[in-house]
């Protein structure tokens, strides 16, 4: 009776631990759609708040000052590019050749993203000014376009 | 030696070494290339988590001690432990929502991560209220012995969950060889001085509440 008991609880704990390794393999659970796969057709976002991960293209970013407009050309380096046009102040850490997740509607045939929310992610790297040693920009691809 | 252990002067000299940690992060350190000197808060903000995750832990070390032993005693330290969990589980939130406003630019965004932070919080309230819901007996010990148990699952979950989902937050830097030397010493030297007083505070609070509850015995024993 003692032992059945232990072995139903390892069990129950078995079974959660394998349910939620199962549910990690599931992609409905999608934080952001990377450029590649909002550009499939069979992924409908048509009218739909999405949010889609990618770097900022060097030399793209265009502020107009005035109107507080933001737009820039978010890309994963695979011919993948999207026009962003954002209205709002940029997070500190907006840069080119940052990664972005940016938030709002994507229009597949313009190639634009009217975003509404734009966010910045960053690397899991700290240096300091001294050490010579940077790989940000692979860890970054990695992480936004890795999986 | 646990009375001794929990005495005043360990806890003011665990915290003073937290002190001179975050000083040394303050003042001492380098800043980071990337992020400037706003980096400078993941001298609270990691070892405030992951303090949060060894509490859970604990809990389930006496969980597992308590179904073993069949033994109410742990219920004390079960529910110091999950205290202290929710405590360092919501300034781990808090902390992280600063430093996210300022390098992400919004204050809490539903990711793998924070979402999964934000149930090991619920599970910690859970296990209090619990605990608080159930007359004392052999059905109490159980019960939350079982939920003590559960809840430490989700930790490896939280722990993986920036490697395992696509996340906003980034993947864990200890380890990854992405951290210049001083700035890994620093934040291994705050995890721990953070990890020895959380344990401090772990004995603090458990002698607190076998005080309160001897009062409550004597109290109704006089009635």
């Amino acid at each position: 009776m003692k032992k059945t008991k232990w072995i139903v609880g390892s069990l129950v704990i078995v079974a959660v631990v394998v349910a939620l390794s199962l549910l990690k393999l599931d992609d409905n659970i999608v934080y952001f759609y990377t450029p590649r796969e909002v550009f499939a057709p069979d992924l409908d976002v048509w009218g739909k708040n999405i949010k889609i991960g990618g770097m900022v293209k060097v030399g793209s970013v265009q502020k107009d000052m005035a109107d507080m407009r933001l737009t820039f050309v978010m890309t994963d380096f695979k011919g993948h590019d999207i026009v962003v046009q954002h209205r709002g102040t940029p997070p500190d850490l907006f840069k080119e050749g940052q990664g972005v997740v940016t938030e709002g509607y994507f229009d597949r045939t313009q190639k634009t993203m009217q975003s509404h929310t734009l966010m910045v992610k960053h690397s899991e790297e700290y240096r300091v000014p001294h050490d010579t040693e940077m790989q940000n920009k692979e860890l970054l691809i990695k992480s936004i376009l890795g999986n | 030696m646990r009375a001794e252990f929990a005495a005043w002067r360990w806890g003011l000299a665990l915290f003073a070494l937290q002190l001179v940690g975050w000083g040394w992060g303050l003042y001492g350190v380098g800043t980071d290339v990337h992020q400037g000197d706003v980096y400078r808060i993941i001298y609270v903000h990691v070892p405030t988590c992951l303090t949060a995750f060894v509490c859970a832990f604990y809990l389930f070390l006496c969980s597992v001690y308590a179904l073993r032993k069949k033994t109410e005693a742990c219920l004390l330290w079960g529910q110091a432990a999950a205290e202290l969990g929710l405590l360092f589980t919501v300034l781990g939130l808090l902390t992280g929502s600063i430093w996210g406003r300022v390098t992400w630019g919004v204050w809490w965004t539903w990711d793998a991560r924070l979402l999964t932070t934000f149930i090991l919080g619920v599970l910690f309230a859970a296990y209090l209220l619990l605990q608080q819901a159930l007359p004392r007996g052999a059905a109490k010990t159980k019960a939350s012995a079982a939920l003590g148990i559960l809840i430490f699952i989700d930790v490896p979950i939280v722990y993986k969950s920036v490697t395992w989902w696509r996340t906003l937050h980034q993947p864990p830097s200890i380890g990854g060889g992405t951290m210049s030397g001083e700035i890994l010493t620093l934040l291994l030297i705050t995890i721990l001085s953070s990890l020895l007083f959380m344990t401090w505070l772990l004995f603090a609070r458990v002698k607190n509440l076998r005080l309160q509850q001897r009062i409550a015995e004597l109290v109704s024993d006089w009635h």
